[in-house]
């Protein structure tokens, strides 16, 4: 990477490297406000962040804000990318002129040992004290030029949630840039990765400029020791989690309804004006029915991602995420899954989309993968419609020992196979595929810290954003093509049928129809569940179409109603029954497969979800079909 | 938070700083896996000496241990554990809380935790001169 | 027939997107065989510190 020379004078370039925990995304955020970027970097699943400032003399700096880690020996993806971009040999990425380690003042050991490695790099490098208000507040007094002059680094303090907490390490940083236009380059680089005793030397080190620069606190902190007290309880602690999530999941669920409802009936109303102002034909089609209804149907779940995301990043800087993960790691542990999933696959209840982007909480690839993989069978929020059509349509509405009405039990029948096969898919996964590289439990309990607004409100923003350039312009290529499917060729002229048809996705319906016939779907399903992958709902809709009851795009109660009455007399109970489990496996959905493409930056782990969903999907109908076609209900 | 309560090496420098720690078995070394909730101890043998270990390769346990504080001389003490077979452990390691299966334990030798200056000597030296 | 136009070239745009980074790959990976392009950090023809 040594071609691309820095330009110092315009703009350096400087990483910010750290332990995770140590407020490192905080001091990024305040120094770069609302100039950030969030990407991928190329080639790997891992979150690249960068912004940029303007230091008080006036030049722009280009800042990256690196994956946190305890060491430069790297045993995540995330933190190979840290050592590879500190090390200047990242593909594609320029060398940082100025690497800045961001340590949180109150809790300096392990931080000294990250900086006395990164000095082996022979790169400048600058240690910024964050959180020193805090430390001061405690008690903790440290000697910053005693720190520096052992260290051999220059040491500024920062307090990053504070307006000018940042000036000293702006002025710095400009004096850095001043010298290093001048030096020639970098010292030499003498990092290698180091052995168990040089780790325990680099310790030791460490804990004698600890002696040396730092005082105890007087006042040291026992919020958080009291606050574990019962937040770890395991009996009160398990409880209090449970509040949390299932407040979570109420709030996911119904405080973005209205926000939902809102959108959606936009961008009804929007294409409604387009379908009167623009004559009929295949640009409208495609403009209403695929991009419109295509979009719509991708930024329906913005307001569940806003929600979902404030509480994540809430409960992430508060420090009780890996408080939740040590209470949950063995329940989620059974299953081979990692005690921080369970965030993410709760969140797929709503939806699977924003489920699977927090995954992003998981550090290591193996468990966040089959995080991912299982997310999907999470029972959404769109698999409802169909739930609710078929069961009212096929379930007598009844009660069960008095109590339950039999449409609730086969309602949470279907939640619960949902629930039932993801764990046993990921056990497979992790247990048979994967098997022999159980990732250690090993994660620091961070001290409590009160949310900061700004840093919230940047964090979702941040994601809304991500979410919707990435999911937008993916899944947006998805509903055209799928449009396309359902509309070309056009019907006929003169036609009686239904022109989806007639299309590309009424040929391929007709000719799966051999092959889903095993499993007792009439070609009208076979039809429908193709515009269906747009969006699991959008199935509903279809049925409409191709059993012709209510108009194009009609989706009233009144229609919902004739359809249900048609289906009702056209289909067996046993074909019903099949599509009920159908629907709990099928990958139905294009956004989810574009959001995992997305995640994993790759097509093969959309293709193995799509292929394993479909062959559970396929399986359990068979079952289903024939179990029921064997109990009379044929 | 505390910072630096633990005994500094500076007081007795260990002249073979890149030797292997002898295991250094006292009566009363256990692993801290079997350690229980209040317990109070003193780490005095970080890794497996090459004896397999089931997650991972026993050189990167112990690397990986020694890099989130668990290091030869550390205070350890048990604040919490999980509600099923008591896994996982929170473990308060010097001055900061580590949360950990207690497999990965395993690989942690700890003793009865005296006070530093109970005999004159660290904790930290005795573990020191047991190295040499 | 404009109108045909514009919907087979807005087709056509949807469906390289989705395909982009599966060329994009094959493309790199042809690069890398013919030796024009490092490959990936740790494989045999990585470039990493050289």
């Amino acid at each position: 990477m040594n071609a691309i020379a820095p330009v110092l004078q315009t703009a350096p370039r400087i990483a910010l490297v750290g332990n995770p925990n140590c407020g490192k995304t905080a001091l990024f955020n305040a120094l770069t406000g609302s100039r950030q970027k969030v990407a991928n970097y190329a080639g790997v699943t891992v979150e690249r962040k960068e912004g940029s400032f303007t230091t008080p003399e006036g030049r722009r700096v280009q800042v990256l804000d690196l994956p946190g880690t305890y060491s430069l020996r790297a045993r995540s993806p995330d933190e190979e990318v840290t050592r590879d971009v500190v090390l200047g040999r990242f593909k594609g990425e320029a060398e940082p002129d100025l690497l800045v380690c961001v340590a949180d003042a109150t809790n300096l050991r392990l931080v000294l040992r990250l900086v006395l490695e990164l000095k082996q790099v022979g790169r400048p490098l600058l240690l910024a004290l964050n959180m020193f208000d805090i430390a001061r507040h405690r008690g903790i007094e440290i000697d910053i030029g005693r720190l520096s002059a052992e260290l051999g680094v220059p040491v500024v303090p920062t307090v990053a949630v504070r307006k000018a907490g940042t000036a000293d390490l702006l002025k710095h940083i400009d004096t850095v840039a001043v010298e290093l236009a001048g030096a020639a380059s970098a010292g030499a680089n003498t990092w290698h990765e180091p052995s168990a005793e040089e780790v325990r030397a680099t310790h030791r080190e460490a804990d004698r400029i600890i002696k040396l620069a730092v005082r105890p606190p007087t006042k040291p902190d026992t919020w958080t020791t009291r606050l574990d007290a019962v937040l770890l309880n395991p009996v009160a602690g398990l409880l209090i989690l449970l509040t949390v999530l299932f407040f979570m999941f109420q709030a996911v669920f119904t405080w973005a309804q209205p926000a939902m409802d809102g959108i959606k009936a936009g961008f009804d109303a929007l294409a409604a004006w387009i379908n009167g102002a623009m004559p009929d034909g295949i640009l409208r089609s495609l403009i209403t029915d695929g991009v419109i209804a295509g979009v719509g149907s991708i930024i329906v779940f913005l307001p569940q991602i806003v929600i979902l995301f404030t509480f994540i990043i809430l409960l992430e800087d508060f420090g009780y995420m890996p408080r939740a993960a040590f209470l949950m790691d063995k329940i989620m542990g059974g299953a081979g899954l990692h005690g921080r999933a369970f965030i993410p696959l709760l969140s797929s209840f709503a939806c699977a989309i924003p489920g699977i982007m927090a995954t992003r909480v998981i550090d290591n690839r193996r468990d966040r993968l089959a995080t991912i993989m299982v997310a999907p069978l999470m029972t959404c929020s769109a698999r409802i419609p169909v739930y609710t059509l078929i069961i009212s349509a096929f379930v007598p509405d009844r009660t069960v020992g008095g109590v339950f009405s039999l449409q609730g039990l086969v309602m949470f029948g279907l939640y619960a196979a949902g629930i039932l096969s993801a764990l046993l898919v990921a056990f497979v996964m992790r247990r048979l595929v994967w098997r022999g590289t159980v990732e250690p439990f090993l994660m620091e309990l961070p001290a409590y810290k009160v949310p900061d607004v700004k840093n919230l409100v940047m964090g979702v923003w941040t994601r809304a954003k991500a979410f919707l350039q990435r999911a937008g312009t993916t899944i947006l290529s998805i509903m055209i093509l799928i449009w396309f499917l359902s509309s070309f060729p056009g019907a006929p002229a003169g036609a009686t049928d239904p022109a989806i048809d007639y299309s590309i996705a009424g040929m391929v319906g007709h000719w799966l129809q051999p092959l889903v016939a095993p499993i007792g779907f009439n070609w009208q399903i076979t039809v429908a569940l193709i515009p269906g992958m747009a969006a699991r709902e959008v199935a509903v809709a279809a049925l409409g179409t191709v059993y012709a009851v209510g108009g194009a795009g009609g989706g009233g109660e009144e229609n919902v109603t004739a359809l249900m009455d048609t289906l009702g007399h056209s289909w067996s109970l046993a074909t019903a029954l099949s599509l009920l489990a159908w629907y709990v496996f099928a990958p139905q959905c294009a956004s989810t497969l574009g959001v995992v493409r997305r995640e994993t930056n790759s097509l093969k782990w959309p293709l193995i979800m799509f292929g394993y969903m479909l062959t559970l999907a396929y399986l359990a109908s068979f079952a289903t079909y024939h179990i029921a076609a064997s109990l009379g209900w044929a | 938070m505390h910072l630096s309560s633990r005994p500094a090496v500076s007081d007795a420098p260990a002249p073979d700083q890149d030797a292997l720690p002898a295991p250094a078995l006292t009566a009363d070394a256990r692993p801290l896996s079997r350690a229980a909730k209040g317990e109070v101890g003193r780490v005095i043998r970080v890794g497996l000496d090459g004896a397999p270990h089931d997650s991972l390769d026993p050189d990167e346990l112990e690397r990986r241990l020694l890099e989130i504080g668990f290091v030869e001389g550390a205070r350890v003490e048990i604040l919490h554990e999980g509600l099923f077979g008591r896994d996982p452990i929170a473990v308060k390691v010097d001055d900061m809380r580590v949360a950990l299966r207690r497999r990965e334990a395993e690989a942690i030798l700890i003793t009865a935790w005296q006070q530093p200056d109970a005999s004159g000597a660290t904790p930290r030296a005795v573990a020191e001169d047991r190295r040499s | 027939m404009a109108q045909q136009i514009v919907v087979g070239l807005i087709v056509a745009a949807a469906l390289a997107w989705v395909l982009r980074p599966t060329v994009m790959r094959m493309v790199r990976r042809r690069q890398v065989a013919a030796g024009k392009a490092p490959g990936p950090c740790g494989s045999d023809n990585c470039n990493c510190g050289s």
